[in-house]
């Protein structure tokens, strides 16, 4: 099963939103995944096959050079974006 | 249907109707008022008195502040939780802005929070939180504040869980931000808890 991890400056508040978001988005995509919401520091010792986060941590998560796809959203709980942009990136790690 | 009532059912009662409509339907037998109380984080964790409508904020620094002000004065979070969310933002953008309108107000556990608990401000003149570390300068416009105080990253869950399910419902971020009163808002996210259940 593929790892999706949302990422936000404090792993706590955002991320846990857009984790519920992104859910909801992968039910109806019929996409199964472990997802968990993390904070930027720890993200680098993590080994997901996606990541999603704000634009807004677009500096600072180029610079840990995640080996997987990273999905940039304007607004995290934005179904409709989250669709748009998680299923180019489903596709390119072979889940969908 | 329901086998006893005591005085806890005076407690009960005073419950909005669509939760006890709820409870109803999904045939629950025996309602005791303390097991409904931990169940319910919204009413564990909002007060009605947390909850305020105002005309405007004079930029998002204001909003911020505003927003936090039942949570500072309740003694839930310290004078510091509003300086860390304001230097997040300066430095990350305001990435607690989920959705056109919405802003869930926070800093880290470690910034200043005493005990849990959520306040909500709502305004009825959206204010722009611009993306100051981003320059393109992205606008957010906001009408509703959700300042949540979280002591560690797993008691809130439950809270946010229930949150997120209005997060992610455009229409339910709509009757929010068009809500008339402090009331209607209280009613609003306990029914959304009541139907995430």
């Amino acid at each position: 099963m593929i790892k999706i991890l949302t990422v936000c400056g404090n792993g706590l508040g955002s991320s846990f939103a857009c984790q519920m978001a992104t859910e909801a988005v992968l039910k109806e995509l019929g996409v199964e995944a472990k997802l968990d919401h993390i904070d930027l520091s720890s993200v680098s010792s993590q080994s997901p096959d996606l990541v999603i986060s704000g634009k807004n941590f677009q500096k600072q998560l180029d610079r840990v050079n995640l080996k997987c796809p990273v999905i940039y959203l304007i607004g995290l709980v934005d179904k409709n974006e989250i669709r748009e942009k998680i299923t180019p990136a489903l596709k390119e790690i072979g889940a969908l | 249907m329901i086998q006893k009532i005591d005085a806890g059912m005076l407690t009960f009662a005073q419950t909005p109707c669509k939760y006890l409509d709820f409870n109803l339907k999904k045939g629950f037998v025996k309602i005791k008022p303390e097991s409904r109380k931990e169940s319910t984080m919204i009413g564990d964790m909002l007060k009605r008195e947390s909850i305020q409508v105002l005309e405007k904020a004079k930029d998002w620094k204001d909003a911020i502040h505003l927003s936090l002000q039942a949570l500072v004065k309740g003694g839930y979070v310290t004078d510091n939780y509003e300086k860390a969310i304001i230097k997040t933002t300066e430095e990350y953008g305001p990435y607690y802005v989920l959705a056109r309108d919405l802003a869930l107000i926070h800093a880290r556990p470690t910034d200043g929070v005493i005990k849990r608990q959520l306040a909500v401000t709502l305004l009825k003149e959206p204010v722009i939180f611009i993306d100051e570390s981003d320059s393109a300068g992205e606008n957010y416009p906001v009408r509703i504040l959700i300042a949540l105080a979280a002591t560690d990253s797993n008691s809130h869950l439950d809270t946010l869980n229930v949150l997120s399910g209005i997060f992610i419902d455009e229409e339910k971020i709509k009757e929010l931000a068009d809500a008339k009163d402090p009331d209607q808002i209280f009613d609003l996210l306990i029914e959304a808890e009541a139907n995430i259940k």
